[in-house]
């Protein structure tokens, strides 16, 4: 009985959260929907025409990544200009660096842009599938016939090991600037870079 | 028009390989010219400023070439897939160990980074002058333009060519013995005492092999691609440039003996200039030979872009070259003069 009353208060609160998430982010869709299809077409009553309009064959593979990466870039866009709107108002009053709630957030959201960044080329290269050139040339007409999938493979793994080794890398100089912290000013206010231990 | 555009990619493969070859040749002779990481630290001095702009210039060059004679570059960065993307790793890996090197006071944490750096240079210089081995000698190309190389074969000239084989290998060779030359004579420019005088020995010491190996590949060339000599007995002319190739080798003996750090440097260059300004000579207007059948050799009028693209490139590239030449003066000026070792940490 008590791991049926959980298992629902899970699925309450997902179902909540997701519900929470999601008008958002399609009223935040509609909104750009009319300003980008006032800006292609530069009148009010063009007709930007959904995925139904086109041929199977002419879809994108992956359609719900898509979708979902465009939403998490958009909304992450949202969120930033509130932020920034709220911190730069903050500032102007001279109040920014005493609230701490604020920097709090702006400390937190550090992130962020790293993953809407990541979104929005994920939307554009997995949107523009099955297309390398527009209405000319497909993706898989475009790779190259004279080299195999072997050397592809070779030279994936060679960049993926070269970046995983680069990123550890990254983290560690990250980590140790961090656990550093600023420097403290000298007596005429400034500051040197010097090489962290 | 598409003989200017030849000339102009010839222009920035040979700028690239005079600026970025110094950087190159000073992370080959890194371990030679500094025996501690005081001194170390000079060969950081000298060509942190300036190594990322060098290195732009082959982004130009690349990219004029996709421009340019876009047949070229679908049918060179596809049959060159492997060496290219070694390439690309060994640059990665030289800025990582030029950048990070300084970014702990460890004497582990920067042994680690210069021998990365250094390996990376010696391994690009090497890599390179294969490139060029390749494009002289030939690739086997099919009907349609394109083919593809495996790393080696056989190690022979001919039939199923791979990327290396016994003169490439040579090219190799010679580059980087060409490349630490002129990195040491770079060296020697930028420092003053004891480093100074290290690095003029080494470049001095590189001095016979380097005449040796230019003569010796220079034989082999022929040996490997007779038509090279054909545009030299069309266009008398072109004698011009193995002349000006022998003066600036004696004039890096001379230079570097005497002391005169800058002029050895500059004729290294011209060396260089010369060396690569004969290859383009000597194979216009191939692009890319066939090491099987001569007519289907990539020529310049079979892999250029259209003619209006080539004009209205033509005008971009004007104002990009006026700034990239404006900009490229204000760096060297404003890093002009020795280093020294007490400076700031690059």
């Amino acid at each position: 009985m008590d791991n049926d009353l959980l298992l629902h208060r899970i699925h309450f609160a997902f179902t909540i959260t997701y519900h929470y998430l999601f008008p958002q982010l399609t009223m935040g869709l509609a909104l750009l929907i009319v300003v980008f299809s006032f800006l292609t077409y530069r009148r009010w009553e063009a007709e930007v025409k959904g995925l139904d309009h086109f041929p199977r064959d002419q879809w994108p593979d992956n359609i719900a990544l898509l979708y979902y990466s465009y939403h998490i870039m958009v909304g992450l866009g949202t969120i930033f200009i509130a932020i920034m709107a709220v911190a730069t108002w903050l500032l102007w009053r001279r109040k920014l660096f005493q609230s701490r709630w604020m920097l709090w957030i702006l400390m937190v959201s550090f992130p962020l842009p790293y993953i809407a960044n990541t979104a929005g080329w994920m939307t554009a290269e997995l949107g523009r599938q099955p297309w390398l050139i527009h209405g000319l040339m497909r993706t898989r007409d475009g790779s190259s016939h004279m080299v195999s999938s072997g050397n592809s493979l070779f030279t994936l793994l060679g960049f993926m090991g070269l970046y995983t080794v680069l990123s550890m890398l990254f983290l560690l100089l990250m980590y140790r600037h961090l656990e550093r912290g600023p420097e403290a000013p000298t007596a005429t206010g400034q500051r040197f870079e010097t090489p962290v231990y | 028009m598409e003989t200017l555009w030849f000339v102009i990619v010839a222009f920035l493969l040979t700028a690239y390989v005079v600026l970025d070859g110094f950087d190159l040749g000073a992370g080959a002779v890194h371990f030679l010219i500094g025996k501690t990481e005081r001194e170390r630290r000079a060969t950081f001095q000298a060509i942190g400023p300036v190594w990322d702009g060098n290195e732009v210039w082959l982004v130009v060059a690349g990219g004029v070439l996709f421009c340019a004679f876009p047949r070229l570059y679908a049918s060179s960065f596809g049959g060159f897939y492997l060496p290219l993307m070694i390439v690309l790793w060994l640059l990665i890996l030289r800025g990582v160990g030029v950048e990070s090197r300084s970014q702990f006071i460890n004497p582990v944490w920067r042994t680690f980074f210069d021998f990365v750096f250094s390996a990376a240079s010696i391994l690009l210089a090497v890599f390179f002058g294969a490139a060029l081995g390749n494009v002289i000698r030939g690739v086997p190309l099919n009907s349609d333009g394109y083919f593809f190389e495996p790393l080696w074969t056989n190690f022979r000239t001919t039939g199923q060519v791979g990327i290396l084989d016994w003169y490439t290998v040579l090219t190799g060779a010679l580059a980087l013995l060409v490349l630490s030359m002129h990195g040491g004579l770079w060296m020697a420019l930028k420092t003053d005492g004891e480093i100074n005088t290290r690095a003029r020995k080494i470049a001095i010491r590189l001095w016979g092999p380097v005449v040796a190996l230019t003569g010796i590949s220079l034989a082999a060339t022929i040996y490997v691609r007779p038509q090279a000599l054909d545009n030299f007995r069309l266009y008398r002319w072109g004698w011009l440039i193995p002349i000006v190739v022998v003066l600036s080798l004696l004039g890096i003996f001379i230079y570097s003996r005497k002391g005169s750090d800058l002029r050895a440097f500059l004729a290294s260059s011209v060396y260089i200039t010369g060396m690569l300004a004969g290859a383009a000579f000597a194979f216009y207007p191939y692009v890319l030979p066939s090491s099987t059948d001569p007519g289907l050799g990539l020529t310049i009028s079979n892999t250029a872009a259209g003619a209006y693209g080539l004009k209205v490139g033509l005008v971009w590239w004007t104002i990009g070259i006026v700034l990239a030449l404006g900009y490229f003066t204000f760096v060297y000026r404003h890093f002009a003069g020795k280093v020294t070792l007490e400076g700031e940490e690059h």
